[in-house]
């Protein structure tokens, strides 16, 4: 696994989850939602569950709840094992240590604001007053209103304000945004992560969209087939992806095939169309092995053939064994960039992001335009050839 | 589009008149009635008097009132209790099942409510199945004297309107949004919990009027009491129907049966003051 999953030592660690599998059985089917799952969870941290639908992420979210119970494996929460834990127990322990909020607030339409909180608070241990929990979520003005007078997002806040009002070790979030508009999503994602500041407590997070991840989490854990693929800060899991699912799962990708000629410490060296270059890379690879390389968009380098014999100093960076030929296939507009598509002469097709000049807003490179690509150096990854 | 006015105004005059002639009237002669006096040749004599009010409230006629009325709601407790757990494994059932159950609600509404209350006399009788049974199975020496108890006509009453209490009830929990029991659960509800504050608010309204629906009538059922309680009058629809018909007190007969609609009508009222409570959701 990636070498960016941190244990620190120091803080105490709120989950710990030790071979988690979770089969369910559809009739005839079985249906592996979990394959072992290890995990720990420190204390106040905001940890994104990453995956697309059906990877188990809702699954696991549930387990460490205590609203599902695990085929196999440990969960250890507070000091108390959630498998072996009976009915009340898991009742006790949803009631005063975790906080669950939903896509669908789920809130008593009967019942104001405060009450729909209030309802929580008669049975916690020491909960904060239900105002307080509102106006936390910055609905102090609007206490008495009912789940009808109130918008979609306003109504998932008073669901967030009495998932809190217990002051729960941990906050639950299933893909909790998903029902809100763009604009409220992107406001509500700032709102989430103060909230988190102010409480001090862990929140987990589950979402399908790795920029909602991104932008939120200390933590992002990629999940995906029941599995855990990379667990990281986001800068690390976008710049380092550990294997191909996670590269192309958050963000877009080159991948360009290659063959490692050379092995080394820390680096290789790597052929890929007719060009030899040395690479940094973490793998122990042999020689002769197939190998992949990643690229970001946004970090390769595009100029034209004739530019490049226009400008020595140019080409001269460009020169050092380390670009790619090809000619530019089409360019798509994306309002603050765009995308230069280009099909390499060795072939395969890589895609760059550009910005646009300053003092010229049109589309620099045209279609058939000859090109050279160059990339950042250091900047690349290069992984074991995956089928 | 003329057709459809004259038809709908023919219809509508002709229930209008219908409830007029046979609801409305009736019950206005029944309540003027009630302020008649007593009369050894006309039945009535045209006065304005509450003497009969007043002696409705004597000790026999107040026992029976509160005997019937207690009677009433021990068949609607006992309505209650069953009827809830089976709408909501009604509710719950998948289709076949659940049409299945519903059927059996159903059928005894096929037959004669009278009739059927005549059969559970076969059933009760000291040479009854239910002694026969018992006997055979050495439980019991001697035959039981079921019939004519006040047992036997809560159970006939309970037989014969546990269908009104189960409807409703089914109604009620079926509308329930299993997302709020969820909610109760992520919430750390106890499922002890969620059912008294989760569950049975939502239904009140089917237990509200499932409980109307058996308690009102059960007052006024003076033939099960009639057939399986003997000549004892337990309920007030025999104490009334007595009045018109054996002891020709019409009156008398009169003022109990317009207390009776009046103890309906304020019940009535505190339901929808109650479900308007419930149902405060904001417009």
């Amino acid at each position: 696994m990636a070498s960016s999953s941190c244990t620190a030592d120091d803080t105490e660690i709120v989950f710990r989850a030790q071979a988690l599998t979770k089969v369910y059985r559809m009739g005839e089917v079985e249906v592996h939602a979990l394959r072992g799952i290890d995990l720990e969870l420190p204390r106040g941290e905001f940890v994104v569950l990453l995956g697309p639908s059906g990877s188990g992420k809702s699954t696991l979210l549930n387990i460490l709840g205590g609203l599902d119970t695990p085929t196999s494996g440990q969960v250890i929460c507070g000091g108390r094992n959630l498998v072996a834990a009976g009915e009340r127990e898991l009742t006790e322990f949803r009631r005063h240590l975790v906080g669950f909020v939903f896509q669908f607030y789920n809130l008593i339409p009967s019942l104001t604001a405060r009450e729909n909180v209030a309802i929580v608070t008669e049975i916690a241990r020491d909960p904060m007053p239900p105002e307080d929990a509102l106006a936390l979520v910055g609905l102090a003005e609007r206490l008495d209103h009912f789940p009808s007078q109130l918008s979609g997002g306003e109504q998932q806040r008073v669901a967030i304000a009495r998932a809190v009002v217990n002051k729960p070790l941990v906050l639950l979030l299933d893909e909790p945004l998903s029902a809100l508009d763009y604009k409220l999503r992107k406001a509500m994602q700032i709102e989430l992560k103060e909230l988190r500041r102010k409480l001090g407590i862990t929140f987990v997070f589950v979402t399908h969209d790795q920029e909602e991840a991104f932008s939120m989490s200390d933590r992002v854990i990629v999940m995906n087939n029941g599995v855990i693929e990379q667990v990281g800060t986001p800068v690390s899991v976008y710049e380092e992806p550990c294997n191909l699912y996670v590269a192309r799962f958050v963000g877009e990708i080159n991948i360009i095939d290659a063959e490692v000629v050379e092995p080394g410490d820390g680096r290789a060296r790597v052929r890929t169309g007719g060009l030899d270059v040395f690479m940094r890379t973490g793998h122990a690879f042999r020689a002769g092995e197939k190998a992949h390389i990643l690229l970001r968009p946004e970090d390769l380098r595009v100029e034209t053939l004739k530019d490049l014999a226009e400008d020595p100093e140019l080409e001269d960076i460009f020169a050092r064994g380390r670009s790619i030929v090809g000619t530019v296939e089409e360019t798509i507009y994306k309002g603050a960039t765009y995308d230069v598509v280009v099909r390499l002469d060795a072939g395969g097709v890589v895609t760059a992001t550009e910005f646009f000049n300053e003092d010229d807003e049109t589309v620099y490179f045209r279609a058939g335009d000859r090109v050279a690509v160059s990339w950042v150096e250091g900047w690349e990854v290069v992984l074991p050839y995956e089928k | 589009m003329r057709n459809d006015g004259f038809f709908k105004r023919a219809v509508i005059i002709g229930a209008v008149g219908w409830m007029t002639v046979f609801a409305f009237v009736p019950n206005i002669l029944v309540f003027l009635a009630s302020f008649c006096a007593t009369s050894t040749e006309n039945f009535i004599e045209p006065a304005a008097t509450l003497r009969n009010y007043a002696r409705l409230m004597d000790r026999t006629h107040l026992d029976i009132l509160l005997g019937s009325l207690r009677l009433s709601g021990l068949v609607t407790a006992i309505c209650l209790l069953t009827a809830y757990p089976f709408a909501s494994i009604l509710a719950r059932a998948r289709k076949p099942v659940r049409n299945t159950l519903l059927l059996l609600v159903v059928i005894p509404f096929w037959t004669n409510s009278l009739v059927r209350t005549y059969a559970m006399t076969a059933m009760l009788n000291s040479s009854g199945i239910v002694n026969n049974v018992l006997l055979s199975l050495g439980l019991i020496d001697a035959p039981l004297a079921m019939m004519y108890t006040p047992g036997a006509v809560v159970l006939g009453l309970t037989y014969t309107l546990l269908p009104f209490m189960i409807l409703p009830l089914y109604a009620a929990l079926e509308r329930l949004d299993r997302r709020y029991l969820e909610a109760a659960r992520d919430l750390g509800a106890s499922p002890w919990r969620a059912f008294w504050r989760v569950v049975v608010p939502l239904t009140m309204p089917g237990i509200v009027s499932g409980c109307m629906l058996v308690f009102l009538p059960a007052i006024g059922m003076f033939y099960v009491s009639d057939v399986l309680g003997g000549a004892k009058a337990m309920l007030l629809g025999n104490f009334i129907r007595d009045q018109f018909l054996t002891t020709r007190d019409w009156p008398l007969g009169a003022a109990a049966s317009v207390t009776l609609t009046a103890l309906m009508g304020l019940m009535l009222l505190l339901y929808w003051k109650s479900a308007a409570r419930l149902g405060r959701e904001a417009s």
